[in-house]
């Protein structure tokens, strides 16, 4: 059995971590800020999360679009709200938001070939059997920009 | 109804589990709470992270986990409670601005500002991975997303749980509709695409499951099947609670998407969280545990391997490689050797087919044992008692056939020593006291006979030396500086008569080099050189020639890294490194039995030892698989 196969794409070393804080008015996505920490960051998810499933994904890629890193999200952008019930059942359930608005963060590896970061939807293809639509919600560049800068 | 209704008084880490650097860093945010109220918030946190700390599978990772609760004021106390929503009307001035009916209607949705939530645990805990705002209000309600919002009402706390659950792990909703049971008219069939969560899917080939390595062989693929896709399945659990298989009915549809459980909490609060929901909240903290330390690998010849560590039972194990494979197996099977060790052995080989073991014992006393003419002594579980008060792993070198010389750390972290030699233990009546002050264990070389260095970090984080040169220790009375602000255990190795290489790692994380070239130390007494990398623990090396060494160190990803110096320069760069891959909770061990090999091994996620090999100039089983060793390895 190898480890090889739950871990990370081979791929360059990180040197601590860069968080980006982001605000969204519906599919909208502006950077409020980003900084580099000191911290591990969560390990990247398993290889066969490719690009043949649905979800919001922030994937480190190169200045060639190559991905280094990548890491599911679970719907950063809502578009609906969890409503919870203290009754018997202690049921869950979820309804639509009318204008979908909030601040979300994501925090990175900051690895030397890593040239920006994507925030990337997976969606349902229109017909059957093809493909899932990959919609880039936001694209931050990880170089040239000072930690703590804005944009 | 804003910052301005309050202020941030500061913040305080109520579970302390290291630097928020390398530990999974909770923030609890109260809102509602009135200066006056602080002492409530206090106890309320106490009560959250209690319920927090003991669920599973947080109970067992819990050093991984630091808490910090920031104590913030608000003019008024409680939350908004709209009318409009059948709430009390309520209107009060908080910091994070608190209320319910966070949509029309719906009053148990309460919402705060997300935004200045972010920026109070931004501002206040760099590191923070999660934000838990506790609203001081007996209503119940909550909401998930950025923050995982709650009130103090009971069981409200299960709606963090909840909420983590999707903000910290990913993990989808496991619910089989959207708006209700009998409500939804569109939630039939999930759409063909599998979901990128772990906990749901649309894949019902047993084979290919994400969840597969959970399902016993006895329990059917699918295991229920929704009968009338226009409704939520009305069926009980045709099988024994907490059963793993492929249950139709989640992810907001009633058909064509399955969960691995009748069960839980990502279904319905008050339910634990079922076994592939706990096994990835275990995969994402693992690498925040604190570092387990390194396997002991020892090479008597070439094609010969034996490794020594402390089980789960913290007991010796032992595991060797014979040239034809894994003794007593490759997999799972390791043999135990006995004893109850405060910390892991060391070992050491003084020729073929010769092994001799240390350990400390639960009376902080150093035991030894040994493999001699094709058997343990003094028996394969037996251990001989050789005295001293160690705190400290001991560590062991042999400068030559039938010597043995041990170093342990004393309780009074002075540095002991004891030899064996000419066929008998010294000093006669115990241990030979070095003195100094030592903060880490102690790490020596022998690199020629009636030779010795021995390194310790100091209590000002330098690094420091005492040798002995065949006739005494030096220097005389005291121990040599050799600087460095290190942090974890440093690493040291010698490729030739009068050769010193050491490592350590950097107050920035970087790997440090010094090195002793038979006159002096380059680049100076204390002066280190950076190799870069970002390396989390300690530092392992290896030599396999004069003038050739390759160095490892774990990365913040917990992969291992790799470099080396073959005799004109370092590879790949001078601050570069090679990736091997693994997913490390320990430092690595590295071990050379002959020129052009190199045998390397860390403790996995799953506590199991997994090895990888350079030979023949490249790297087996491949450049980042492992092979997979088993055991279970003790912190």
């Amino acid at each position: 059995m190898s480890e090889a196969g739950t871990g990370s794409p081979t791929g360059p070393e990180p040197r601590g971590a860069v968080r980006l804080i982001f605000q969204y008015e519906g599919d909208e996505v502006r950077l409020v800020s980003s900084r580099h920490i000191d911290k591990v960051v969560p390990p990247d998810d398993e290889a066969e999360t490719d690009e043949e499933r649905q979800g919001f994904y922030a994937e480190v890629r190169g200045a060639d679009d190559r991905v280094l890193r990548r890491r599911l999200l679970h719907a950063p952008v809502r578009r609906d709200a969890e409503v919870f019930t203290d009754e018997g059942d202690r049921a869950l359930s979820r309804i639509p938001v009318e204008r979908p608005s909030g601040v979300f963060s994501l925090v990175v590896p900051d690895l030397e070939e890593a040239d920006y970061v994507a925030l990337v939807e997976r969606r349902e293809p229109d017909r059957p059997g093809f493909a899932a639509l990959p919609s880039e919600l936001i694209r931050v560049p990880l170089r040239g920009t000072d930690p703590g800068d804005g944009s | 109804m804003t910052a301005a209704d309050g202020r941030v008084l500061g913040t305080t880490k109520v579970v302390d589990n290291g630097s928020a650097a390398s530990r999974w860093n909770v923030v609890v945010l109260g809102d509602g709470y009135r200066e006056a109220e602080m002492g409530k918030y206090a106890a309320d946190t106490r009560r959250v992270v209690d319920v927090l700390l003991a669920t599973s599978p947080y109970d067992e990772l819990q050093a991984a986990i630091n808490v910090h609760r920031v104590d913030v004021t608000s003019t008024d106390s409680g939350a908004d409670d709209p009318a409009s929503c059948g709430g009390s009307g309520a209107v009060r001035r908080t910091y994070f601005d608190a209320t319910f009916c966070g949509a029309p209607g719906v009053q148990r949705l309460l919402v705060v500002d997300d935004l200045t939530a972010l920026v109070v645990a931004d501002d206040q805990v760099p590191e923070w991975d999660v934000i838990l705002v506790m609203v001081n209000s007996q209503v119940y309600g909550g909401s998930g997303g950025t923050t995982a919002v709650f009130s103090l009402a009971a069981g409200a706390e299960e709606i963090a749980l909840h909420e983590l659950g999707h903000s910290a792990f990913g993990l989808a909703d496991e619910y089989e509709y959207y708006l209700g049971c009998g409500i939804d008219t569109d939630r039939n069939q999930h759409p063909p695409l599998e979901p990128g969560e772990p906990n749901v899917t649309v894949n019902t080939n047993r084979a290919t499951l994400k969840w597969r390595q959970l399902v016993e062989p006895a329990t059917p693929v699918p295991t229920t099947t929704n009968a009338d896709c226009t409704e939520c399945d009305p069926q009980p659990d045709p099988q024994p609670a907490g059963t793993v298989g492929l249950y139709e009915g989640a992810h907001y549809y009633h058909c064509r998407a399955y969960r691995p459980q009748f069960d839980c909490r990502m279904r319905a609060l008050g339910y634990p969280y079922c076994a592939v929901c706990q096994r990835r909240i275990r995969e994402v903290l693992t690498p925040f545990l604190p570092p387990v330390p390194p396997v002991a690998a020892v090479s008597w010849a070439p094609r010969r391997l034996d490794l020594f560590t402390r089980g789960s039972d913290r007991a010796e194990y032992h595991k060797w490689f014979s040239g034809s494979g894994w003794g007593p197996s490759v997999g799972g099977a390791w043999e135990r050797q006995g004893g109850i060790l405060l910390n892991p052995p060391a070992a050491v080989s003084w020729g073929p087919s010769r092994l001799d073991v240390f350990g400390v014992g639960t009376d902080q006393a150093l035991y030894h044992k040994w493999f001699a003419n094709g058997r343990w002594g003094p028996g394969l579980t037996a251990w001989e008692r050789q005295g001293g008060t160690a705190r400290s792993r001991p560590e062991v070198v042999s400068w030559e056939s039938g010597r043995l010389d041990v170093f342990i750390v004393g309780n009074d972290r002075a540095l002991y020593h004891r030899w064996f030699g000419a066929g008998q233990w010294g000093p006669a009546n115990g241990f030979e006291r070095l003195g100094g002050v030592a903060m880490s264990q102690p790490h020596a070389t022998a690199f020629q006979p009636r030779r010795l260095d021995v390194f310790v970090v100091g209590g000002d984080g330098a690094l420091y030396r005492k040798w002995f040169d065949g006739s005494g220790w030096q220097p005389s009375g005291g121990f040599e500086r050799l600087g460095g602000e290190l942090t974890g255990e440093p690493a040291v190795v010698s490729w030739g008569p009068d050769r010193l290489d050491a490592f350590a790692v950097g107050p920035g994380r970087e790997v440090l080099h010094k090195f002793w070239d038979g006159g002096a130390w380059q680049p100076s007494v204390t002066g280190w050189t950076s190799l870069g990398g970002v390396a989390i623990g300690s530092p392992a090396v290896a030599a396999w020639a004069a003038d050739r060494l390759d160095v490892f160190h774990v990365g913040t990803d917990r992969a291992v890294y790799h470099k080396w110096w073959n005799g004109t320069g370092w590879g790949p760069s001078a601050t570069g490194w090679e990736r091997l891959g693994g997913i490390a909770v320990g430092a690595p061990t590295a071990v050379a039995w002959e020129p052009n090999r190199l045998d390397l091994f860390h403790v996995g996620r799953d506590r199991a030892v997994y090895h990888k090999w350079f030979g023949s100039g490249a790297w087996g089983p491949s450049l980042t698989g492992w092979e997979r060793l088993g055991g279970s390895v003790e912190a």
